[in-house]
């Protein structure tokens, strides 16, 4: 008969893989038995991923942006209030033989009317009252110069700084400010990187934020997931006490629920991949025209272009999904094992 | 194959089960464990599959010393034996022939072969025709003997066994005694804890009584089959 010991001598052992391809089956359908408590688990997970990951990519794209701005650290130069075009060329002449001047444009005063007209809309006839020679006289012939409503605006020299060695933009541009300082007929000198800082500070802080609620995610998915791995193996105290007697160890008990751990967090990644890409499709328009807002003020456009860092789904993609498989594996690992350990027969 | 030397058990109520008890049980050997009810019959084969552990004494088990076993040496240990629990121990939520393909499966065995081993198992205790059904839909008797293909199924080296035949009639009874018996022919050790005299007293096996805990009398074979014994 096929049950005596002899048998044992011929015993075939089922492949590796047709073992795992079992477990990971039962581990699925015992997912599928409680589809509340899976599919509740699975939202936790891909929301708790969603937070930092989409904050990882504000910040990125922000980054970007800012990498393209720091190309163009530029200078404005403001020359003292009626400067004669010969003093003008000449102050510009001199800029430029200094190195750390990459080019240099000249705005005149009517230039920069013109300008601010069309950021302000203003009308042109309104304007071109400011440029008149002629000056609308007061009843009072000797006070006619506080009424004459000439250009209010100076000539300004906007600079692009050039870094040398290995000193960043921002540096050289504050360097050349001030030797632009002590030059003859210049009136004042801004260096237009306040806001480049501001917007710098801030993405560190949407960085550390990010890197932060991330690692509080995680304690919180170990937590999730560990619970709903701890009350799946509770459902089966039996069936473990039962496999326990027979001889299961407590790896061999603890494999599918692994699996089940595994599925999860691969789940939840996966979930949490696609609200990012809903929610980015919501708001992402929003954010990019924010963003566009301080590339306008620098005088680039486009730097902030979003859809760059839509091109990076599949690595987001890679990620999400590594970090939900490594946080519900191991999750699962601990959680079974204690609540294994507790079925005793 | 089994040893006992002066072993005792005393559960943690102060309930001294078994008391000093010594014998031992050779391969290819049958015996019965009697003795009224709460004598120590199911302590006594716990400790032999490790669900307890002795306190005090020196039990070894086909070279392990139960005292000592370390948890993960226990499964493997436990794989080498088949049991009958006196309440039967089936998962509920598997069929007849899944609950018998359990040892085969946490042993690795390739399942097509464990096929022809299950098949083979409960055509043996006659529920062959059952074997689609949930135990839950078998009577106490039929339940038990699903436990019996499973302790037999993957050719353990030692069979114990609980009150097997608890819930069977005579007739099937003496059947699932054949049953056993030709496991002990091709060299499996067999200790089975029953209270019916009739059926026990007639076979010719080795038979240990236990009173409260203790061994008050042993019957030794007249006939063959048991003469191994190694004292
Ligand atoms: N887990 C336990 N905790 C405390 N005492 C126990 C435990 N299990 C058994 N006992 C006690 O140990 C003694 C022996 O019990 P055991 O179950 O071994 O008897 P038995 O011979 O199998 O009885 P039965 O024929 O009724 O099955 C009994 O007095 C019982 O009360
Ligand atoms: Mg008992």
């Amino acid at each position: 008969m096929s049950t005596k010991p002899s048998a044992t001598a011929s015993l075939k052992r089922v492949s590796r893989l047709a073992e795992h391809r079992r477990e990971s089956a039962r581990a699925l359908s015992r997912l599928r038995s409680a589809p509340a408590a899976t599919l509740i688990t699975l939202l936790v997970i891909g929301i708790a991923l969603l937070l930092p990951a989409l904050l990882l990519q504000l910040q990125r794209a922000m980054s970007a942006g800012i990498v393209a701005l720091e190309s163009e650290a530029n200078i404005s130069v403001y020359l003292d209030l009626g400067v004669s075009e010969i003093d003008t060329k000449r102050v510009s002449e001199q800029l430029l033989q200094l190195d750390e001047v990459d080019s240099l444009e000249i705005i005149t005063p009517a230039q920069a009317l013109a300008q601010l007209g069309e950021t302000a809309g203003l009308d042109s006839e309104f304007l071109a009252s400011f440029d008149s020679e002629v000056s609308i006289r007061s009843q009072n012939e000797d006070n006619n110069t506080w009424f004459s409503p000439k250009n209010p605006l100076p000539t300004t020299l906007v600079v692009s700084a050039r870094a040398s060695g290995d000193e960043t933009l921002a540096e050289a541009a504050e360097r050349l400010a001030n030797q632009i300082r002590g030059v003859e007929r210049v009136e004042s000198v801004t260096v237009e990187g306040a806001w480049l800082a501001r917007l710098q500070a801030l993405t560190q802080i949407i960085r550390r934020t990010a890197q932060l609620l991330g690692l509080l995610m995680a304690v919180g998915l170990l937590t999730a997931i560990g619970n709903t791995i701890r009350l799946s193996v509770e459902q089966r105290r039996d069936e473990i006490r039962v496999s326990k007697l027979i001889g299961a160890s407590d790896a061999y008990i603890a494999r599918p629920f692994l699996y089940s751990g595994l599925f999860l967090g691969v789940g939840g990644g996966l979930l949490a991949w696609l609200l990012q890409l809903v929610v980015v499709g919501l708001v992402g328009h929003e954010i990019g025209q924010f963003l566009e807002l301080y590339a306008a003020e620098a005088g680039s456009s486009g730097a902030f272009a979003l859809s760059e860092t839509l091109q990076r789904a599949g690595q987001e993609l890679g990620l999400l999904l590594g970090a939900g498989a490594l946080l519900g594996w191991l999750a699962a690992l601990v959680a079974s094992r204690r609540a294994i350990a507790a079925c005793e027969p | 194959m089994i040893t006992f030397d002066r072993v005792s058990k005393r559960y943690p109520g102060g309930q001294q089960a078994l008391a000093n008890l010594s014998f031992s049980l050779a391969r290819g050997e049958f015996a019965f464990v009697t003795g009224h009810s709460g004598a120590g019959k199911s302590t006594l084969l716990k400790l032999v599959l490790g669900i307890e552990k002795p306190s005090g004494g020196k039990l070894v088990v086909n070279g392990n010393e139960m005292g000592l076993i370390s948890s993960k040496m226990l499964s493997l240990h436990r794989r080498q034996i088949g049991t009958v629990f006196q309440d039967h121990q089936l998962l509920n939520d598997r069929s007849v022939y899944d609950n018998v393909a359990l040892p085969l499966e946490i042993s690795g065995l390739d399942p097509r072969e464990g096929k022809r081993r299950v098949r083979a198992a409960l055509d043996k205790v006659g529920l062959l025709s059952k074997e689609k059904l949930l135990p839950m839909a078998l009577s106490g008797g039929e339940q038990q003997r699903v436990g019996i293909a499973r302790a037999v199924v993957n050719t353990p080296r030692i069979i114990l066994a609980d009150e097997p035949t608890g819930n069977l009639d005579p007739e099937l009874s003496a059947e699932i005694m054949a049953l056993f018996a030709q496991f002990m022919s091709v060299g499996v050790s067999l200790l089975v804890a029953s209270h019916d005299r009739a059926l026990i007293d007639g076979l010719g096996y080795r038979i240990l009584t236990l009173e409260e805990g203790r061994l008050s009398a042993e019957a030794n074979p007249h006939s063959a089959g048991g003469s191994a014994n190694e004292h």
